[in-house]
This record gives C-alpha cells, sequence and structure tokens, in this order.
C-alpha cells in the first residue's frame, strides 16, 4: 500500500498510522522531520515551504515506487507539508512497514535521501533579522 | 508560433517577480534560449545560470531541451524538501 500526501496541514500522525497495517509486518518504521531552531549559526523561527505541487506529488510517487520495487515492504507513507511550519513541528513523516525491520530502515532511507534530491520543495528560513531560501548557495 | 508557460519557484520567482507567465516565439526554441530571454529581462537571473533545475510537463529535462507549442517549463534553484 502506497499514500503519498502533501498538505498545510499540521500532521495528525495518530490518525495516519490507524490504517493500512498488515498482521504480516513484524516492522513499522516512522520517520519525522522537524524544523529546528537553529541553522549555520543562526536561530530560526519558522520556516515557510514551498511546493510545486502537481510535480512534487509525481516525483514523491515514482520514488515510492522505486522503494517498492527495491525492498519486500507493506505501506510506505509519504506526508509533506507546505506552507509555514513552525519550530518543532514535523515537516516530513515516512512511514514504511515490513516483515523484518532492514528493510523498512533501508527504505526509509533511500526515500528521505531522494526526497532531498528531487521533489520539487523549497525551504526558505526565516531568523529574527532577515530570511533566506536554502538550496541556492549549493 | 508557438505559445510556452513558464513557471518560477523559490528565489527565481522572487528575482522575477512571477510564478507563471506566458512567453510567445515565433520559432522553436530551447530552454536555454528561454532563460536568455528571461535574463534580458531579469539581469539577476545570470547570477543563479550555473544551479538552475529545469522541468518541461512536470519532468526533469536539460536545458539543450526545444520546446514544442503548449509545453509549461518550470526553472527553479536546487531543491531542499524535507
Amino acid at each position: 500500500m502506497k499514500q503519498i500526501i502533501t498538505q498545510t496541514e499540521t500532521i495528525n500522525l495518530d490518525a495516519l498510522l490507524a490504517h493500512g497495517e498488515s498482521p504480516s509486518d513484524g516492522a513499522d518504521l516512522v520517520f519525522i522531520g522537524k524544523v529546528r531552531n537553529h541553522s549555520r549559526g543562526k536561530t530560526v523561527i519558522h520556516i515557510d515551504y514551498e511546493i510545486y505541487d502537481t510535480m512534487a506529488l509525481k516525483e514523491l510517487n515514482k520514488i515510492a515506487d522505486e522503494a517498492l520495487a527495491q525492498w519486500d515492504t507493506g505501506r510506505i507513507l509519504i506526508v509533506h507539508r507546505f506552507g509555514r511550519v513552525n519550530i518543532g513541528e514535523a515537516s516530513i513523516v515516512i512511514a514504511v512497514s515490513s516483515s523484518h525491520r532492514d528493510e523498512s530502515y533501508r527504505s526509509s532511507r533511500y526515500i528521505i535521501d531522494e526526497i532531498k534530491k528531487r521533489v520539487p520543495i523549497w525551504k526558505k528560513e526565516f531568523y529574527s533579522d532577515g530570511s533566506e531560501w536554502i538550496g541556492d548557495r549549493n | 508560433m508557438i505559445r510556452i508557460r513558464l513557471k518560477l519557484f523559490a528565489s527565481m520567482k522572487d528575482i522575477c517577480g512571477f510564478t507563471e507567465k506566458d512567453f510567445s516565439f515565433e520559432k522553436p526554441v530551447s530552454v536555454n534560449e528561454l532563460i536568455e530571454e528571461l535574463t534580458g529581462l531579469y539581469p539577476a537571473v545570470s547570477e543563479k545560470k550555473g544551479i538552475l533545475l529545469i522541468a518541461v510537463n512536470e519532468e526533469y529535462t536539460d536545458s539543450g531541451t526545444i520546446l514544442e507549442d503548449g509545453d509549461t517549463v518550470a526553472i527553479f534553484p536546487p531543491v531542499s524538501g524535507g
């Protein structure tokens, strides 16, 4: 089962994880990416995520399909927020289940690494004294 | 005449001051030529030239791609989601 969601609302993890489970899965691995209050020596107040939503959904689906083709997993759930995300809030959740834990760890790691390379989403960090797009400096 | 829809994101949107605009050309153009046109209008685009990513109709491609009538081109800096 594959579920891909982009949303502005706070992520309700309990509701998302309440369905899609399989009795054959012995591992349910949840990665939560959060907005932290510091970045390269600056104090971050919040982050604004901009998204090319239709393309982002396509790329997220491709990444999930690639992971499903490589590892024997049950559920793959990816939720990415856009718009303003405050300190301590989840910007991304990746949940992967599998019979044994190794497949989930590998799949989850692949998914987050590919998201950071390919999915058209950009973060703009807001500080007490200004703001900056992240990514341009690379 | 061919018509191209251009979408910009993140710092590219800030530099040019729009998120979406239609361009028309007398003959087929490459993405590179579209970027040159854009740089003529907004010189600060030149600062981003080395890092820009290109998608045509929501699929990544390179800047040599020749655009067809009705294509949607997105030009943006490296992604930073997660």
